[in-house]
């Protein structure tokens, strides 16, 4: 029962993110059609901020594949709950395990999915090999 | 009358050859013509609709051809096809083939093995940094980009007037 609510408030969750990440798409692309239709010219900052979108549903998205993971790992260690109470047993030090690693690829691709706007700093990178 | 026959089948025969020679040579012109005879052509590759959106905006005014693709197979299609870009800049994570493998495969074909690619992304890894260097990337450049800074770097590796 208890697998199932948290189960629930997942998907709640996730679906709350993908229509954000929508929505956002929707409004970003219906302003860069309205910049080029208009042929207007954005400075260097207004530019910038545009990109910020791509960057929030990549972080979104990462959240996403973070909790359909958790959503699974949930269901198996639910499936054996109700199978075998020495069976449970084993699996919730699994469950922990998997959720650990979930946590610690959530955090890594936050900070891949940042740029540079994490640091806060006004430098931007361009590296030559 | 057999060796008229015969005369006249050789004549056929080579008419169509010559037909199907010079169509070919004529598209294989058309191709040359639209990418190498007027501005360099760069293509961009990115899975997001805004992030490309956000790039045409930012080359609307440089004297390039620009395309672009959401999936990065599309593009080595295109290359595959003919379509020969003066400067490639993609993305790197993508879904079923990403920045690093695209610009593996398009080393691999004779008419991009040489072709300038910047990987334009939010990844600042390293590691990455490395594996593309070691593919043969030209240059690595972190988003949210600055307008003016891309628009420099491009004209850089294309070396157009400043």
């Amino acid at each position: 029962m208890m697998f199932q609510t948290l189960n629930d408030l997942l998907e709640h969750i996730k679906q709350v993110e993908l229509e954000t990440i929508t929505l956002s798409q929707e409004a970003q692309l219906k302003i860069s059609n309205f910049i080029e239709r208009n042929k207007l010219e954005l400075d260097d900052e207004a530019a910038e901020a545009l990109q910020y979108q791509d960057i929030v549903s990549q972080q979104l998205s990462a959240t996403i594949e973070a909790i359909e993971t958790v959503q699974k790992t949930l269901k198996v260690y639910a499936h054996n709950f109700s199978e075998d109470e020495k069976i449970a047993d084993s699996s919730i030090a699994i469950l922990r395990k998997k959720l650990d690693g979930v946590l610690e690829t959530a955090k890594s691709k936050k900070e891949a999915f940042s740029g540079h706007v994490k640091s806060g700093s006004d430098e931007h990178e361009i590296e030559f090999f | 009358m057999n060796f008229l026959n015969t005369f006249l089948a050789k004549v056929k025969l080579i008419k169509e050859m010559l037909h199907i020679r010079l169509t070919t040579e004529v598209s294989a012109f058309n191709v040359r013509k639209e990418y190498k005879m007027g501005n360099p052509m760069v293509m961009f590759i990115d899975d997001s609709e805004t992030a490309l959106a956000s790039t045409r905006m930012t080359v609307s005014s440089m004297p390039i051809e620009s395309k672009q693709y959401l999936e990065a197979q599309q593009c080595l299609a295109d290359v595959k096809a003919g379509v020969v870009p003066d400067l490639i800049i993609t993305d790197l994570n993508m879904p079923v083939m990403n920045g690093l493998e695209l610009l593996k495969a398009l080393r691999e074909l004779p008419a991009t093995k040489r072709t300038p690619v910047l990987m334009l992304t939010t990844e600042t890894k390293d590691e990455l940094k490395q594996q593309g260097k070691a593919l043969g990337l030209t240059g690595w450049i972190v988003k949210p980009f600055n307008p003016t800074q891309l628009k420099s770097a491009i004209t850089r590796v294309l070396r157009l007037p400043a």
